[in-house]
């Protein structure tokens, strides 16, 4: 692979949940799950009457992310949001569509919030955030990318931070059958720059990729083996997705 | 108290996941909506479904009329009551 085209930014601090229930079948490794929270997820920081608003899917992302940002001390109306994630609301839209077969009237609520931006939406407004966001799906290259997009982002706005967000729920029947393996409920939030002056610790990351001939097979999401990545002592790594390597190295700061 | 007032409280609650709120804690006579508990437009559409389902009532989403039964707890109780014949 020509490394020239790789991409550099700075990674500031970076948090991750996975649901401890949906972990079983997956056999994910200690040395990934040393650096993940399992536990049940409250959010204190949102006053219960808006806590409601959240569901499974939105509340690992708000969890994640204002853990993220508050190991660093960062203002949650000041970032730049790239929240992604391969399923979105597929859950609730299987629970709307269940109903209508029923011919049982839908839920306003869940039909309100079951777009792929909802998550994304009840940020910005819980935070308060009128920066620039946006909500991206790209298969099993979700995660790849949002970082992509995220570089873009940080290109046009150089001084701003740009808080990216991979989440996803596990996938309930039917649709699970359409995937390859199992994958659990989880949220990964990094806050990320290209300002020189804004990163004081965390990591420099660089990353590249290029589509495979063949279909690839991958153990995990690539967000989580990126986590991976970035608590091992390797310094670079190709990881994949169902169809594209994705090629990452890191220099601590 | 008339028991369908508890029966209200307790749809509101589980159909809006107003999970740290308990059947007390909402006051019969006030408002739910705006100052009062703090609903909003959604939750009105969701607490009419769920006290359809529940009491097998008939709603116009669109008439001044439900805006008035949607005023309290005991405002819902008085129209549930007459739509069962029961008031």
């Amino acid at each position: 692979m020509n490394t020239d085209n790789s991409l550099s930014l700075q990674l500031l601090s970076s948090y991750c949940w996975i649901s401890e229930d949906s972990l079983n079948n997956c056999k994910y490794p200690e040395s990934l799950l040393n650096y993940v929270d399992l536990e049940v997820i409250s959010i204190k920081q949102i006053p219960p009457i808006k806590r409601r608003r959240l569901n499974g899917l939105s509340k690992m992302a708000m969890h994640t992310s204002l853990n993220c940002l508050e190991s660093l001390k960062s203002n949650s109306d000041e970032v730049i949001t790239v929240f992604a994630s391969q399923h979105g609301e597929l859950n609730r839209t299987i629970s709307i569509i269940s109903d209508i077969i029923n011919s049982q009237d839908v839920s306003p609520k869940d039909f309100s919030l079951s777009v792929h931006n909802s998550s994304l939406g009840l940020f910005s407004i819980f935070n308060n955030n009128t920066q620039p966001g946006t909500s991206i799906a790209a298969g099993s290259n979700t995660f790849g990318f949002a970082l992509l997009e995220s570089y873009n982002l940080l290109k046009r706005f150089p001084n701003k931070k740009v808080l990216l967000t991979c989440f996803d729920l596990k996938v309930e029947p039917p649709f699970d059958s359409f995937l390859n393996r199992v994958e659990p409920s989880y949220s990964l939030s990094l806050l990320l720059s290209i300002d020189d002056n804004l990163a004081q610790h965390g990591y420099n990351i660089s990353f590249s990729f290029q589509r495979s001939e063949v279909p690839l097979q991958a153990s995990m999401p690539l967000p989580l083996a990126f986590l991976q990545f970035l608590h091992s002592n390797a310094p670079s790594e190709q990881l994949k997705s169902n169809n594209t390597y994705w090629e990452f190295a890191k220099n601590a700061l | 108290m008339r028991p369908i007032e508890n029966e209200i409280k307790a749809v509101i609650i589980e159909s809006l996941d107003l999970e740290d709120i308990s059947i007390d804690d909402i006051e019969t006579e006030e408002p739910l909506f705006g100052d009062g508990l703090g609903l909003d437009s959604i939750d009105a559409l969701e607490l009419g479904l769920a006290l359809k389902k529940k009491f097998d009532i008939k709603l116009d989403s669109s008439s001044e009329e439900s805006k008035k039964h949607f005023y309290s707890v005991s405002t819902l109780a008085d129209f549930i009551e007459q739509q069962k014949g029961t008031a």
